[in-house]
């Protein structure tokens, strides 16, 4: 019995040194605790992480370690309680801070041997792994992107501050809704997330956030899923990269912080590639835009001036560092001709900032821009106004405005102009040179032809044949001149841009009939038959009297110049909603296939035209689709050589308002 | 030339006994000598005038049945005149006065309509115009003058100026 005793005491200090040899090579604190709770045994490993000696750990109870640190109230109940009711436990949390090693968290294992009445303990210490992952948690929190643990039915399960800022809609209300709900375009977020289940990864996935107050961040998304021990997929980790231009700045910033890392010298160096290829196409940008003739301003999102180059600096009189950072609209106002200060809203830069769609007419000082709300917003020519400089003077301005764009989003805009004073009086000379130059000619072609016409009339004394003859040839060639002279002046009022549309009511029928009676010793020479097609009652419209007169004078001296001896003209007014079509038909020479492309053309004339009237100016027809067009109407022909020409005319019932014969 | 002369006014003052008095007022002298030998062939008494300053000194002391009245000038422009004109009594006010013009750009047609809608006188662009065509007009006016159309037009048109 004795010696069984023994044996088996032998047995057991064989069995308990074989564990210690054992626990003393595991990566893992081991202690070996008797039934009365006394330190039997322990690794190294558990003396060094707790910082424990061995003569005061062997035969000690385990709560009187380290002056009684480890009376802990989870390891009372652990080994009071549990351990043996259960005999064994497993991933036994026990966060403690120890006044020598500070706060550990521990996972505990541990097995009761029944027939050596040991309990095997083991202890790993999980506080640096949990750290770490806090540390992660908390550097995706600090993260400013947004990012997101989605589910595989597409559910949020986790956020960080950056996607609650970009929604603004809190955590809890985020968790358990659909990831797709919080973009501008949920269609496009689902499919990003079913990619993601496809390839297992998706980078750089455009799509825009929109916050509850309407604010829209542009993001680029990289996601992957995230799978568990067995491999299944748990869900998906999103993380979105701000790419509005703010939020790289800032990144490029990051970026440079990181730099003092050892790990990223290599890439230190590339950044700083980077960085010297930015700052030299930055010099480059710089020295182009400076040395551009206009004035130039660059403004952010909200109209502060960013950059201004040299000529804005000269023109404007104010110092680059005195308007960086100011609003543009502020610091430089704009005024109309009788000194009416524009405001700031009504700016086409506040406008083109705004978004809206601004519709810009160009030419004369007193052009009106027209805006509507629409998303596109195209690069806005500006009308003429006055800028203001520092010192209160003021000069003429015209210039264009673009925004700037990234993506779908506008992030500021660019304005350049220029002072047109100089313009503006040339303009004022060329206008004034034909005003003058109209009067000037017209009043000794006046005195020509009345003298000629007396002379002709034999009113101071009768004439023999050859003086006759002289005399008609006086006047013939002076009514060719006064005709030239006339679609010469029309033609340079029409590229000057002074005809301005006078809006009224215009009775299509009444005017036919005067230009008609204007042609009628052409008509009678001729033996031409008139066949009139139009009501005066159903005949009105809102345009401009005299400049449809010009165009039925053209097509109606057409119509008798090129038709046979005893044709047909037909006329032809038929009004419709919208529109009033007006044909002028003929059965005459009709114009040569050859000829129909350049009809229009200025100067232009047709082969059998030049054989018929060789002193036509070749400017009636170009000066009738420029009228028809600036009415907002459209001019075309038919035609067949020895059949006829139909020339047709549609016209608005109404002309726009604001069309300004350019 | 003379004879001929003559020979018209004989005509004219046969039918009407007092030749009508036309004040032409135009800067440019050929012009003005083709109307005013015109008219004179036709009968009329023809008045002349340079400018608006010295038409209108004439028109005040020869009070003609017409004015033909060039639109730009020097010292005084026609429609300077003619506000003048319209401003000083009920003969002022009602003499009819056919404007003369060879402007026909897009500004100057607009001074040409502020003027005859202001008053409804008659206009004609000069270099259009045949001579034949200038005298049926001046008779035309005349004629509605002495069936009083044109005084009625005036007095209406004064009326509702009055009343607006």
């Amino acid at each position: 019995m004795k010696s069984k005793q023994l044996e088996e005491e032998k047995l057991r200090q064989t069995a308990f040194t074989y564990i210690k040899e054992i626990i003393d090579v595991l990566r893992e604190c081991f202690i070996i605790i008797d039934s009365d709770l006394k330190v039997i045994a322990a690794n190294e490993l558990f003396y060094q992480t707790f910082n424990v000696k061995k003569e005061d750990t062997e035969g000690k109870l385990i709560f009187d370690l380290g002056n009684r640190q480890w009376d802990i109230p989870e390891l009372r109940l652990l080994f009071t309680d549990i351990i043996p009711k259960q005999g064994v436990i497993s991933d036994y949390q026990v966060d403690h801070t120890f006044e020598t090693i500070g706060e550990k968290i521990m996972l505990l294992n541990a097995k009761q041997i029944e027939a050596s009445q040991m309990i095997i303990v083991a202890i790993e210490d999980v506080t640096e792994k949990i750290q770490t992952s806090l540390y992660a948690r908390s550097l995706i929190e600090a993260s400013l992107d947004p990012l997101a643990t989605i589910s595989p039915e597409g559910k949020i399960t986790d956020v960080n501050e950056g996607l609650i800022k970009a929604t603004g809609v809190p955590r809890q209300i985020l968790i358990g809704t659909d990831f797709s709900n919080y973009f501008t375009e949920p269609e496009k977020a689902r499919q990003g997330y079913k990619l993601v289940f496809e390839r297992g990864l998706v980078t750089d996935y455009p799509l825009t956030i929109r916050h509850k107050n309407g604010k829209l961040t542009d993001v680029l998304y990289n996601a992957s899923v995230y799978r568990d021990a067995k491999g299944s997929v748990l869900g998906v980790f999103a993380a979105a990269r701000d790419v509005t231009v703010k939020k790289v700045l800032e990144q490029k910033l990051a970026e440079y912080a990181v730099t003092q890392d050892i790990k990223v010298v290599k890439r230190t160096a590339q950044l700083g590639e980077k960085v010297k290829e930015l700052e030299e196409s930055k010099a480059k940008d710089g020295a182009v835009l400076a040395s551009i003739g206009d004035a130039l301003v660059v403004v952010d999102k909200e109209g502060k001036i960013t950059f201004v180059n040299t000529v804005f600096e000269e023109l404007l009189l104010w110092k680059k560092e005195e308007v960086l950072g100011k609003r543009m609209v502020e610091i430089i106002p704009r005024e109309d001709e009788d000194r009416t200060t524009l405001p700031f809203e009504e700016r086409i830069l506040s406008l083109v900032l705004a978004g809206k769609k601004v519709i810009a007419t160009r030419t004369t000082t007193t052009t009106t821009t027209t805006t509507t709300t629409t998303t596109t917003t195209p690069t806005v020519v500006l009308p003429a106004y006055y800028y203001i400089r520092k010192d209160k003077t003021r000069f003429l301005a015209a210039g264009v405005v673009s925004p700037i764009s990234l993506g779908n989003k506008i992030i500021g805009a660019v304005e350049i102009f220029r002072d047109i004073t100089k313009e503006k009086e040339v303009d004022k000379a060329k206008s004034e040179f034909v005003s003058l130059a109209s009067h000037q000619l017209r009043t000794p072609t006046t005195a020509i032809n009345w003298y000629s016409e007396m002379l002709l009339n034999e009113e101071v004394g009768s004439l023999n044949d050859k003086q006759k003859e002289y005399c008609k040839e006086i006047h013939h060639g002076n009514q060719r001149m006064i005709e030239l002279m006339n679609a010469l002046l029309t033609v340079s009022r029409i590229e000057l841009g002074t005809f301005v549309i006078d809006r009224a009511t215009v009775n299509i029928s009444e005017v036919l009939d005067d230009v008609i009676e204007e042609l009628q010793i052409q008509i009678v020479d001729k033996g031409l038959r008139f066949k009139k097609s139009y009501q005066k009652n159903k005949s009105k419209i809102i345009s401009d009297s005299t400049l449809i007169r010009i165009v039925f004078q053209n097509l109606l001296a057409n119509a008798v110049e090129y038709s046979k001896k005893n044709g047909v003209v037909s006329v032809l007014v038929e009004k419709g909603d919208l529109m009033t079509e007006i044909q002028i038909k003929d059965n005459g020479y009709g114009i040569p296939v050859n000829a129909h492309a350049k009809l229009f053309s200025k100067f232009f004339r047709a082969s059998n035209a030049q054989a018929i009237k060789p002193d036509g100016t070749g400017l009636g027809l170009y000066i009738t689709k420029s009228i028809v067009e600036a009415l907002g109407g459209t001019v075309s022909f038919k035609s067949k050589e020895h059949v006829g020409t139909t020339f047709t005319v549609t016209l608005p019932n109404t002309v726009a308002s604001k069309n300004k014969l350019v | 030339m003379k004879k001929i002369k003559n020979k018209t006014k004989d005509k004219v003052q046969n039918e009407t006994e007092v030749k009508e008095k036309i004040l032409i007022v135009e800067d440019d002298i050929p012009v003005m000598r083709a109307i005013s030998d015109k008219l004179n062939r036709e009968g009329f008494k023809v008045i002349e005038a340079v400018n608006g300053k010295e038409g209108l000194s004439l028109a005040f002391a020869e009070k003609p049945d017409i004015i033909l009245l060039d639109i730009l000038m020097p010292v005084m422009d026609g429609p300077a005149m003619m506000q003048k004109l319209r401003e000083d009594g009920v003969w002022g006010k009602t003499v009819p006065i056919i404007m003369l013009t060879n402007l026909s750009t897009a500004a100057d047609m607009k001074t040409v309509k502020v003027v005859i809608e202001a008053e409804p006188i008659y206009y004609l662009v000069k270099s259009n115009w045949s001579m034949t065509d200038v005298v049926g007009k001046v008779k035309e006016v005349l004629d509605d003058k002495k069936g009083s159309k044109l005084a009625k037009k005036i007095q209406n048109s004064l009326e509702n100026k009055l009343r607006s």
